[in-house]
């Protein structure tokens, strides 16, 4: 399938999992990408603990 | 006189450049035909094999089986080894 | 065949003993959701799938998660290294220590021993690319789970890393489940 989004969403089929494919436009330079885990911005996926998990090192020892 | 290299900022330049190129090997997998992809990581691994050589030239090969050299003596084993501090 | 490059795909640091920490983030190393389980999971289903975009996917994806099994047991050392052990007691690691001292085993946060039974290859592509996606998001769990429980930031800054990594694998997966079924297709329709 090409990566035109209408053609997808017409080709699709029942019973079927699909991933919206990546389209590289930009990328980060290798330092910043290491330490985001990726060289694609558009991966980026940041993760926020929830607020009862406490960075003190007693709490998280429980 | 040879300007003292830092051995671990120059293994973080390696770490970065070789995970760029890694990230867009396994774009490329699945977006085989995209040029772009493929001339940035060809810059990339130029610039990685470059680094490399400057890294091995000082503290010794980073690889083994015959992908680095090893001159003057087998400093293949040396510490530290990557676990280590 | 592979080779080995004398360094971590990411550098790891830790503020000093943890077998509190150790005990959990050892999981990644030999559970169920780990990289050894990754690792081997892609390794041995890359010979039965069809288009060599699959063959490359899991070839380079099993390839880089024994990278990350080398880093998670980085973890595990350093924190283990040079525990009292007093600590060790205290974290309950009293047993692994009985069978291992402070050395890295695939073992979950349970102390429970891998198994090959956490992975399959089906033979099936379609079956193992769905297999493959849930296993990177079990794998987002549980190192969403880590982060929650670790007190050691420099810890957290690597489990960040593998964490986004399982994110990235998971597009990929994604991905060549699209091509493969695409390719299933039109050879169906010859």
């Amino acid at each position: 399938m090409s990566q035109d989004s209408l053609e997808w969403a017409q080709a699709m089929k029942l019973a079927r999992a699909y991933v919206r494919p990546q389209r590289y436009t930009q990328r980060f330079d290798p330092l910043e990408g290491l330490k985001n885990g990726t060289i694609f911005p558009e991966l980026v996926s940041p993760y926020t603990p929830p607020a009862e998990t406490s960075r003190s090192h007693e709490e998280a020892l429980g | 006189m040879r300007t003292p290299i830092n051995r671990e900022e120059l293994l973080l330049r390696i770490q970065a450049l070789e995970f760029a190129a890694l990230d867009l090997n396994l774009y490329l997998n699945t977006h085989p035909g995209d040029a772009r992809a493929l001339a940035d990581f060809n810059q990339i691994s130029a610039a990685l094999a470059q680094t490399r050589t400057a890294y091995e030239q000082a503290f010794g090969p980073l690889m083994n089986y015959g992908h680095s050299l090893s001159c003057g003596r087998w400093a293949w084993i040396d510490e530290p080894w990557p676990w280590e501090a | 065949m592979w080779a080995y490059e004398k360094k971590l795909e990411y550098p790891v640091k830790v503020s000093g003993p943890n077998p509190k920490l150790a005990k959990v983030v050892v999981t990644q190393y030999g559970g169920p959701d780990g990289e050894l389980a990754a690792s081997l999971r892609y390794l041995t289903q890359r010979y039965t799938m069809p288009t060599s975009q699959a063959k490359g996917v899991l070839t380079d994806i099993g390839t880089e998660e024994l990278a990350h099994m080398e880093i998670v047991a980085a973890l595990v050392y350093n924190l283990l290294k040079g525990a009292p052990l007093s600590e060790i007691k205290a974290a309950g690691m009293d047993g692994y220590y009985a069978d291992h001292d402070r050395s890295v085993y695939f073992v979950n946060g349970d102390g429970v021993p891998w198994v090959a039974a956490y992975i399959q290859s089906k033979g099936d592509p379609i079956a193992d690319l769905h297999d493959n996606m849930a296993a990177e998001e079990k794998a987002r769990a549980t190192y969403e789970h880590l982060i929650n429980l670790s007190d050691d930031p420099q810890v957290t800054d690597v489990l960040r890393f593998l964490r986004e990594r399982e994110v990235v694998h998971f597009q990929r997966f994604g991905e060549t489940l699209n091509i493969v079924q695409d390719f299933l297709d039109r050879r169906k329709v010859w």
